[in-house]
């Protein structure tokens, strides 16, 4: 039979309670019993279960889904065993190393546990072992994978692993039930003379242990080190085990750990992305716009034409809605690029060097090592950056991080950098999209510096590690399906908003305020559009970017980014020129000759100035109105200071 | 093999070294050192840079370069 894992209460706990409630009175023996199997994930436990009650079960432990443990009669005895979860460790980090724990420790623990040891895998095997045994439960030792270890070279003495451990330890192969009769011999004797796991021989810690900064962090500490001795003992005296030599993983790392190379190589990294994405996805962008805004668009407008729609619905539906959609279809090439690019490097464990990298950084900054992880959040969304910041135990260390989050350059910001770098520096639009990023990161830790200097000199600096993954190929099929997946959820969520506020734009558009047009006939400094935007665009004057049209881009971009593009579309397309032309020529205008220096100042002030709409509300739940609404000014202000550097600066050069 | 320490094997890990580095700098058994890492981290003591709260089908997640695609 099989269990699922309850709401709230341990599946074991209800079925050993159960099976002894059957007798209550008199419990026979052989009804009474209860044997688990304990074993590292993928030891060869399952196999054994099977071969032991004949069953042809497959246990699926998956996480984060529905955990099972499967129960039988061991074979011709009433005495029923427990196919537990594998588990690398009795302190728990899974639903199912929970219900194995709870199975070893609970009150209603199992009355035997044979620890399954993989053969492969010693030392971890060992440490579980060790574990089982200081909860004090009767123990007998299954020795699985012998043959594989053997083949790389790695013997195991059972008998000095027996006298060793002070239990019985039986080598076992589940797929020929070789030693499966010695093993349910074994395990009968140590339910009529339970025999436990033999620790005493763990080395102390050292003394100095205790003074050490993380034993301070957590108490456990030392009797780790005192376990971690045992393993490393008892290892010693029954295993041969090859010479370890650095992988090739390590040597690759050992250049790129070093702050002099790794900085540069990561900085060309992602300029080879960059430019990848501009060369790529630049192209396949114009062709799908062309295809959904102007050819699809040119028979939408014959349809309705030959309905005898009126001009303002013709208009509506192609300069509002189908250019809408035209912008959320030419993402798709560009997302699903920079996906496939960056999945390639995080399968390939580079990307978690580049958050190393970050990681000493923020530890100059004074910030927790952990606040790196939702930095790097930062990078793909603000918001989930924000959410992901429980992970940081201190309320300051939260504050302080949330209010760097809206400096990382979010994915919906490279949309508009790229459109405007193949606008206005189409050679090398990838460099630029990279000095976007390099800004953006100096501005995380120059923000951060000065705010853990100011307002936040209380913080105290915490002892943690990061631990790298080793290097790995990318897996092409994981990658392309990740891939489809991200873009489409993305760009169905942004295209909602996008399709919404461009409508609502153009109505705005449509609206004459002076000048005695028709509605939906309007020359757009004319219409509502025109008037609100005119007396912010004025103040973008020292920036070179002093126009309507740019204005209303940023107004709807607080919206959302994603926006931005595609009210730079709307407003500077015509059915004379597409609306590159548009924007480049009125940047040239606006800055007096200098388009490029305004283009590079607008992607700037896009950088820095107010995130969504979304992120500020999250950030005023997280730090407080008054702080949120104090970052938001202050990104404003910087945004403006920057681009007009950025572009006085550029139009001398 | 060494007498394996605890902190000898975080200080390694914290220079970027992978288990089997350490393992090869400390004389120790990778399989060891990366029971031993494991177990820093489920005691709070290592973490590593991999997000395990958010799935790549929320809009909000699925531009994140951590998040399980």
């Amino acid at each position: 039979m099989k269990f699922s894992w309850g709401e709230d209460l341990p599946v074991v706990a209800r079925m050993t309670a159960k099976i002894r409630r059957d007798d209550p009175a008199e419990p026979a023996p052989d009804r009474d019993v209860v044997v688990a199997l304990v074993g590292n994930p993928n030891s060869g436990k399952s196999t054994l279960f099977n071969c032991l009650t004949g069953a042809h079960q497959v246990v699926v432990n998956a996480p984060g889904t529905t955990v099972e443990v499967a129960a039988q009669a061991w074979k011709d005895t009433a005495v029923q065993l427990l196919d537990l979860p594998g588990a690398y460790s009795l302190v728990a980090h899974s639903p199912g190393e929970e219900l194995t724990t709870h199975a070893v420790t609970g009150d209603d623990a199992a009355d035997l546990v044979i620890v399954v040891v993989d053969a492969t895998a010693l030392s971890r095997s060992l440490y579980l072992a060790g574990q089982v045994g200081l909860t004090g439960t009767p123990v007998v030792v299954a020795v699985t994978m012998s043959d594989i270890a053997a083949g790389r070279g790695v013997t195991i003495d059972t008998e000095a692993l027996a006298h060793l451990l002070g239990v019985d330890v039986v080598e076992v192969d589940p797929r020929t039930g070789a030693g499966v009769g010695q093993l349910a011999a074994a395990v009968s004797d140590a339910l009529v003379a339970p025999r436990h796991l033999h620790l005493d021989a763990a080395p102390a810690a050292d003394a100095a242990v205790h003074e050490h900064p993380l034993a301070q962090v957590d108490p456990r500490f030392a009797d780790a080190e005192a376990l971690f001795a045992w393993v490393a003992d008892v290892q010693t005296q029954v295993a041969s085990t090859p010479p370890v030599r650095p992988s090739r993983s390590d040597r690759v790392d050992g250049w790129l750990m070093r702050p002099w190379v790794g900085v540069p190589v990561f900085l060309l990294v992602l300029a080879a992305v960059f430019q990848l994405v501009t060369v790529v996805a630049a192209p396949a962008m114009d062709a799908v716009r062309w295809i959904v805004a102007d050819w699809a668009g040119a028979w939408v407008t014959r349809g309705l034409d030959a309905a005898g729609a009126p001009a303002w619905v013709v208009g509506f539906v192609t300069d509002g809605l189908l250019v809408g959609v035209a912008t959320v279809a030419s993402f798709v090439p560009l997302i699903a690029v920079v996906f496939l690019a960056v999945g390639a490097l995080e399968d390939s464990g580079y990307l978690s060097r580049a958050s190393f990298v970050a990681d000493r950084a923020m530890r100059h900054l004074g910030l927790d090592g952990r606040a790196v992880l939702p930095v790097v959040v930062g990078f793909g969304c603000n918001l989930s950056a924000l959410a992901s910041l429980r992970t940081l135990p201190s309320a300051r260390q939260r504050a302080l991080t949330a209010l760097l989050l809206p400096f990382t350059s979010c994915t919906a910001r490279l949309v508009v950098y790229l459109m405007l770098a193949t606008v206005f520096f189409p050679s090398y639009a990838g460099l630029v999209v990279l000095a976007m990023y390099v800004l953006s990161a100096v501005l995380v830790v120059t923000v951060g510096f000065v705010l853990r200097h100011t307002g936040f000199r209380d913080l105290r600096h915490e002892p943690l590690v990061m631990a790298l993954p080793a290097y790995q190929r990318p897996r092409l099929g994981a990658l392309a399906s990740s891939a489809t997946s991200r873009t489409a959820t993305l760009v169905t969520a942004a295209g909602k908003v996008i399709i919404v506020t461009l409508a609502l734009m153009w109505l705005a558009m449509a609206i004459p305020v002076t000048g005695g047009h028709h509605f939906g006939d309007v020359p757009t400094a004319d219409s509502v559009h025109g008037r609100a935007t005119e007396a912010i665009a004025a103040v973008f004057g020292p920036a070179g970017f002093a126009d309507g049209g740019a204005a209303s881009a940023l107004v709807t971009g607080i919206v959302a980014k994603e926006v931005v593009a595609g009210s730079l579309a709307q407003t500077y397309g015509s059915d004379d020129e597409p609306w590159t032309d548009g924007l480049r020529a009125t940047f040239e205008r606006t800055s007096g000759g200098h388009g490029a220096a305004a283009g590079l100042a607008f992607c700037v002030f896009v950088l820095v100035y107010t995130p969504c709409l979304a992120t500020v509300a999250e950030l005023g739940r997280q730090v407080g109105w008054r702080a949120a609404t104090g970052s938001v000014v202050a990104s404003l202000a910087l945004a403006w200071t920057l681009a007009v550097i950025v572009f006085q600066v550029g139009a001398r050069l | 093999m060494n007498r394996p320490r605890l902190a000898d094997v975080l200080r390694e890990t914290a220079t970027g070294a992978t288990p089997q580095t350490v393992a090869a700098r400390l004389g120790l058994d990778p399989g060891l050192v990366e029971a031993m890492v494991d177990h820093a981290q489920r005691v709070g003591l290592v973490w590593t840079p991999t997000c395990t709260s958010c799935t790549a089908s929320l809009p909000t997640c699925a531009g994140c370069p951590l998040s399980r695609g």
